[in-house]
C-alpha cells in the first residue's frame, strides 16, 4: 500500500473509531460496541509490547553483527532469551523466574532509584548556580521546606515544619497548584484528542 | 572644454587655445611627427579638417570618393541635422564652472573627442572655400553662429567653419568602410598620423616634464596644471586599539585550532562533575548506612494525629469481617517497591491478620512479581502468605482502558492467568464475586498518582464500600482531593515511610519495616538538606567570584576625523 | 455551576475550528514566546552543521491513557525534527520504553524519509524500544548519551522519576536537554535538571511552535480560551454560595 492510499485510509479509520467511543457517551446502545472497540485496542497494546520485545532484541542483534559494542548486546540478547524460555516453561510465578526477577531485576532498578536521588541532590545544589530566576528561588525554598516537614533530621524534629508549615504546603499550597497544572495538561489532552477526531493531527505517520 | 554664453569668452578660453587660435591665424599649422597621407594642410587650418573640406566640399576622384559618393547620392534626402551647439543649451552654471578657476584652463583630456567638437565649434571664415554645390538649408542661428564676427569666443579665427554635410557634394560612403573623418575620431586610430596640434599645445617629448616626461603626443600637465611635488608619506603603522588586538587575538587563536584535533573535552569537563557526584552520592549512602546497620531508634515517630487519613485506612481494615475479599490493585514500579515495602507489608499484614481473602491483579507487568515477592518472602510469617491463600490474577494489559473492562466485568478480562489457560474465577473465594463492588474493599498500591488516580476515577462509582491507596510519598499530594472531596472518593492512603511507621505505630508494632527504615531515612534527609544547601551556596558564590573576577572587554570609539580633513582642506 | 464532559468536548471543538479559520493569517495572533523551543530549534540546526545526534525520547507512556496525548506531542515534535535533520550526517534517533510509541515512532520517521526523497536511508534503528518498565528504558537510553553520540536530548512523552536520569546523564556528558510531560513528579524533576523545562501544558504547544500547522496554533488558542471559562467557572461556584448567603 503506497503512501497516498494508507494515509486517508488510516486517518478515516482512526476518525470513525473515536467518533464511535465519543458517541457512545450520548448514545447508552453503542455501549457493547464500545467495549468491543476497547478490547480491540486492548489487545492490539498486549501484542505491541511483544513487538516492543521484538525491537529489542532485533536492535542489539543488529549491533551485534555490526560488532557495535558487541559485549553488551551479546550479554542483553543471551539473558534476553535465557529469560524468556525459563518464563515460558515455568511460568512467571516460577522459582527461577521469581530468582532473576528478585535478584536481578528488583535491586538493578531499585539502585537506578538510588542513584537518581544523588542526581536529584546535585541538580536542585546546582539550580541556584545555573539559574538567577525568582522561580528557582521559589523551588529550593519549597525543597526546604518539604524537606523539613517530612520527618525529624538527625533525629531531630521541627514541630513548627512538621505541623504547621509543611501541612499548609502540602495540604493547601501544592495541592492548589497541581490541580491548576492538572487542569491545563487536561486541556491539552482533550484539544490533542479533538485534533485526531478531526484528522489534523495524524500521529500515526503520513 | 569651456563654453560661454552673453559675456566675453575669449578670456575664459585656455591658453593654449588661445595660443593656437592666434597662431592660426597669423602663421600656418606644421604637423609635427608621423607621415600623413592626407594632402597638404592649408596654412590656416590643420590637414584633417582640410581632408573634411575637400572630401565634402570638393569631390575627389578615386575609387574610395566615388563608393563613398555613391551612398551619399543614394542618401541625400536622409541627411543628418546639424547637432546644435552645446554652447546654447548647456546650463548657466555648468558655463559658469567652466569659465571661472583653474579648471576652467585646464586642457581638454578627452583627446578623441576634441576634434569633433571643435569643428563643431568652429565658424565659417572668409578663406574657407566655399562648395559650388547648393548649400541645404540650415537653421537661421547656425547661420548666424557663422556669420557671427568678433564675439567673445573667436573661435573662426582659429579655424573656418565648414560644414558638416553639404548635400549634393558629400562623397559616397562605401559600405563597411568608414569614412575618413570618422577614421580620424576613431579612438583606435583617433590620431591623425600628423599631429596639428601646435607645438605650445603639444610640446615635443623633450620638453614634457614631470610624470609624463618622455612621452609624445600628450598634452603638457606642467606647469600651470599640476605642480608636481613630493607625495606626502602616510605611516605604514597600522593603528590598532586594545579591543581591536583582542578581538584579532581571539580570531587568530580560532583558525589555529579549527587545524588541530578535537580533544576529548567531554571527559575533561565531566571528571571534576564525575568527583563531585562521588562525593556527594558517598555522603548519602553513608549517612542511610550507618542508622541502618546500627539499628538506632533515635528518631521519633508520628504522632497519629499528623496524618489522620492513616488512622482512616487503619479503621476501615479493622472492622473488616473474616474471609472478607479484599481486591488489591499493585501498580507498583520495582524502583519504587523499596519505599512503599514497609508500608505495604504493614497493611496486607494487617489484611491478613483479619484473615481476609486477598485477590491480586497489576496493570504494570512486573506486578505480578512483585505480589510474589511480597507474600513469598516478607510476609513469609503470615500463614495465608506461606500456604498461598490468596489469588494472583497477573498482568491486565491495555492500561486505563483495560481497567475499565476489568471494572465493568471482571470475569471477562484478560488477566495473564486466564491467558496461561489457568481459571481462576473457579476458586471457591470467588464464588460470591461477580463485580468489582462484590469486594469488601479495595486497595490500589500504586508508586504513581496517575496510576492510583485511573482507579480512582474510572472505579469510584463501581466500589461502594470504599477505596484505600498505599502510595509513594510523592503521590499523596496529588491523591488529597480525592480525600477531602465531596464525595469522598478516598477514603484512606498510607503513603511513604512516615505512613509506614505511623501505621506500624497504630498497630502497636515496636518493629517493623518502617521503623527500620526511620532512623536511615531521617539521617539521609537531612544529608541531602545539608548537601544541597552547601553546595548551592558554595556553587553560587564560586559563580559570583567568577563574574566579578572576569576580564571585562572594552570598546573604545575609533577616533572620527571630520570631513574637511579627509578632503584635504 | 458545571459543564459536563460532552460540553467542555464541544466547546473545545468549535473553539478549534473557530480559530483554524478565523485570522489564520492575522499576524498579531502571536504566539508568547517559549525559550525551550527556541533554543531547540537552534539546538537541531547546530547539530545538523557540526554532524551530531539528536536524541527524541518518547517516554514509556501508551496509547490507551491520558498519557498518549503527551506522547502524540512526541511524534509531532519527532516529525518536525525529522523533516529537519533526516538527511544530516547523524539523523535523529527516537528511544521509548512502549511497544505502540516505538511503531508510531517508526511510521512518523519512515513517512518522513520517503517525503524528503530519501527512503533508502530509513532503517529501523531509528526508533527503538530501549525498555518495558520505566528505569529499564531509562537504562536502555543512557549509554547512547553518556557516550556522547548525541548532543542533545529531547524528552516529551509520558515520563516518571526516571526523566531525572536521562537529564542528568545528559548534563554529564555536556549536552542540552529539554523535558516536557504530563506527570507532574517528572515536571518537578525536568525543572531541577533539564536545561529546558516545559511546565504545565507547554508540552502540547509543541507542534504549533514547531510549525505544524494552523490547527495546532488554533488548538493551543483554544487551550487559552478553555483555561480562562475554567477560571471563571472557578470563581463563580465559590462565590454563588455567598450570593445565595445573602438572599
Amino acid at each position: 500500500m503506497n503512501l497516498r492510499l494508507q494515509t486517508p485510509l488510516a486517518t478515516a479509520v482512526a476518525i470513525a473509531f473515536g467518533f464511535i467511543i465519543l458517541a457512545s457517551l450520548l448514545i447508552p446502545d453503542l455501549m457493547d460496541v464500545r467495549n468491543q472497540i476497547l478490547n480491540w485496542a486492548i489487545l492490539l497494546a498486549a501484542i505491541a509490547l511483544f513487538l516492543g520485545f521484538a525491537n529489542l532484541f532485533q536492535v542489539h542483534l543488529q549491533k551485534l553483527r555490526n560488532k557495535e559494542k558487541s559485549a553488551y548486546s551479546s550479554i542483553l540478547i543471551v539473558a534476553m532469551l535465557v529469560t524468556f524460555a525459563i518464563t515460558l516453561w515455568e511460568g512467571s510465578q516460577g522459582v527461577t523466574a521469581a530468582w532473576i526477577f528478585n535478584n536481578i531485576q528488583l535491586p538493578i532498578e531499585t539502585s537506578l532509584m538510588a542513584v537518581l536521588a544523588i542526581s536529584l541532590t546535585i541538580a536542585a545544589a546546582q539550580i541556584l548556580q545555573q539559574r538567577k530566576d525568582l522561580m528557582s528561588l521559589v523551588f529550593i525554598g519549597t525543597v526546604f521546606i518539604l524537606i523539613l516537614s517530612s520527618g525529624p533530621l538527625f533525629g531531630i524534629e521541627l514541630p513548627v515544619f512538621t505541623r504547621t508549615i509543611g501541612p499548609i504546603v502540602n495540604n493547601f499550597l501544592s495541592v492548589g497548584a497541581l490541580r491548576g497544572l492538572l487542569i491545563g495538561v487536561s486541556l491539552g489532552t482533550l484539544a490533542s484528542g479533538l485534533r485526531i477526531l478531526l484528522g489534523s493531527d495524524r500521529p500515526y505517520g503520513g | 572644454m569651456t563654453y560661454h554664453s552673453g559675456q566675453d569668452p575669449e578670456e575664459s578660453l585656455p591658453d593654449w587655445l588661445k595660443a593656437l587660435r592666434k597662431r592660426q591665424s597669423q602663421e600656418p599649422t606644421s604637423p609635427e611627427g608621423e607621415d600623413s597621407s592626407a594632402p597638404e594642410p592649408d596654412e590656416e587650418e590643420p590637414d584633417w579638417l582640410r581632408d573634411i573640406r575637400q572630401r565634402y566640399g570638393f569631390p575627389e576622384s578615386g575609387p574610395e570618393t566615388d563608393s563613398h559618393q555613391k551612398p551619399e547620392n543614394a542618401l541625400s534626402d536622409t541627411q543628418p541635422i546639424i547637432p546644435s551647439r552645446a554652447v546654447e543649451t548647456r546650463p548657466n552654471h555648468e558655463r559658469e564652472v567652466f569659465s571661472q578657476g583653474p579648471m576652467a584652463e585646464e586642457p581638454i583630456e578627452d583627446t578623441p573627442e576634441q576634434p569633433s567638437q571643435e569643428w563643431i565649434n568652429e565658424e565659417p571664415a572668409a578663406e574657407v572655400p566655399q562648395p559650388e554645390s547648393p548649400r541645404r538649408e540650415f537653421p537661421d542661428w547656425l547661420e548666424e553662429l557663422g556669420e557671427v564676427e568678433g564675439t567673445a569666443i573667436k573661435e573662426d579665427e582659429l579655424a573656418p567653419h565648414i560644414p558638416a554635410f553639404t548635400e549634393g557634394t558629400e562623397p559616397e560612403l562605401i559600405p563597411g568602410v568608414l569614412p575618413s573623418w570618422l577614421e580620424a575620431i576613431r579612438p583606435g586610430g583617433a590620431f591623425p598620423q600628423e599631429d596639428t596640434r601646435s607645438e605650445e599645445m603639444l610640446p615635443s617629448a623633450e620638453k614634457i616634464g614631470g610624470p609624463l616626461a618622455g612621452l609624445s603626443g600628450v598634452l603638457p600637465a606642467e606647469p600651470d596644471a599640476i605642480q608636481s611635488f613630493k607625495p606626502p608619506v602616510y605611516s605604514a603603522r597600522l593603528e590598532v586599539t586594545d579591543s581591536q588586538s583582542q578581538h584579532a587575538a581571539a580570531f587568530k587563536k580560532m583558525l589555529e585550532e579549527e587545524g588541530k584535533p578535537k580533544g576529548d573535552q567531554g571527559h575533561q569537563v565531566a571528571l571534576p562533575i564525575r568527583l563531585i557526584n562521588t562525593l556527594i552520592g558517598t555522603a548519602i549512602f553513608v549517612a542511610v548506612l550507618v542508622p541502618l546497620l546500627s539499628q538506632s531508634q533515635l528518631a521519633p515517630r508520628p504522632e497519629p494525629d499528623l496524618l489522620p487519613e492513616n488512622a482512616a485506612v487503619f479503621n476501615r481494615i479493622d472492622v473488616l469481617p473474616s474471609e472478607a475479599p479484599v481486591l488489591i490493585g499493585l501498580d507498583l514500579q520495582p524502583a519504587l517497591y523499596g519505599e512503599t515495602k514497609a508500608a505495604i507489608t504493614a497493611v496486607i499484614n494487617h489484611l491478613l491478620e483479619r484473615q481476609a481473602r486477598l485477590v491480586f491483579i497489576s496493570t504494570q507487568p512486573t506486578g505480578p512479581g512483585i505480589v510474589e515477592r511480597l507474600l513469598q518472602e516478607e510476609l513469609a510469617n503470615q500463614p495465608a502468605g506461606a500456604e498461598g491463600n490468596y489469588t494472583n490474577l497477573g498482568y491486565l494489559s491495555g492500561g486505563m482502558a483495560a481497567l475499565r473492562s476489568f471494572f465493568s466485568d471482571p470475569r471477562s478480562a484478560t488477566v495473564s492467568m486466564s491467558a496461561l489457560g489457568l481459571n481462576p474465577w473457579t476458586s471457591p473465594a470467588f464464588d460470591s464475586i461477580d463485580s468489582v463492588s462484590d469486594f469488601a474493599l479495595v486497595l490500589v498500591v500504586s508508586s504513581n498518582a496517575d496510576d492510583a488516580r485511573i482507579w480512582i476515577e474510572q472505579g469510584a462509582s463501581e466500589f461502594p464500600n470504599g477505596l484505600i491507596a498505599i502510595t509513594s510519598a510523592q503521590a499523596a499530594p496529588l491523591l488529597r482531593p480525592y480525600l477531602q472531596g465531596v464525595p469522598q472518593t478516598l477514603q484512606g492512603i498510607v503513603s511513604g515511610v512516615q505512613g509506614a511507621v505511623l501505621y506500624e505505630r497504630l498497630r502497636s508494632q515496636e518493629v517493623g519495616g518502617g521503623r527500620d527504615l526511620w532512623d536511615a531515612y531521617s539521617f539521609g534527609l537531612g544529608a541531602i538538606l545539608l548537601l544541597i544547601l552547601l553546595g548551592g551556596l558554595s556553587g553560587r558564590l564560586t559563580h559570583m567570584r567568577l563574574e566579578r573576577t572576569a576580564t571585562k572587554i572594552t570598546y573604545t570609539e575609533p577616533e572620527t576625523k571630520p570631513a574637511g580633513d579627509q578632503l584635504g582642506n | 455551576m458545571n459543564l459536563s464532559a460532552l460540553q467542555w468536548i464541544g466547546l473545545c471543538l468549535l473553539l478549534i475550528l473557530f480559530f483554524t479559520f478565523w485570522g489564520r493569517n492575522n499576524s498579531k495572533r502571536a504566539l508568547r514566546s517559549i525559550p525551550a523551543f527556541r533554543q531547540l530549534r537552534r539546538t537541531i540546526e547546530l547539530s545538523v552543521e557540526d554532524g551530531s545526534r539528536l536524541q527524541i525520547s518518547l517516554g514509556r507512556g501508551g496509547i490507551l491513557g491520558p498519557e498518549a496525548a503527551t506522547a502524540f506531542a512526541g511524534l509531532t515534535l519527532l516529525r518536525q525534527v525529522a523533516d529537519i535533520a533526516a538527511d544530516s550526517d547523524q539523523p535523529p534517533i527516537a528511544t521509548t520504553g512502549d511497544g505502540a510509541i516505538m511503531l508510531l515512532a517508526q511510521d512518523t520517521l519512515r513517512n518522513s524519509y520517503k517525503r524528503l526523497g530519501i527512503a533508502d536511508q530509513y532503517h529501523f534503528r531509528l526508533a527503538q524500544t530501549t525498555g518495558l518498565t520505566p528505569f529499564s528504558y531509562a537504562a536502555g537510553a543512557l549509554p547512547r548519551i553518556l557516550d556522547r553520540e548525541v548532543s542533545a536530548t529531547a524528552l516529551a512523552g509520558s515520563f516518571g522519576e526516571e526523566a531525572g536520569l536521562l537529564t542528568s546523564a545528559t548534563q554529564l556528558s555536556g549536552g542540552f536537554s529539554l523535558g516536557g510531560s504530563e506527570n507532574l513528579t517528572s515536571q518537578a524533576i525536568l525543572f531541577a535538571s533539564a536545561d529546558q523545562p516545559l511546565i504545565g501544558e507547554e508540552i502540547f504547544a509543541t507542534g504549533a511552535y514547531m510549525g505544524s500547522g494552523p490547527t495546532h496554533q488554533a488548538s493551543l488558542h483554544a487551550q487559552d480560551v478553555l483555561r480562562w471559562v475554567a477560571i471563571l467557572l472557578f470563581i463563580v461556584t465559590a462565590l454563588l454560595p455567598l450570593f445565595g448567603g445573602l438572599r
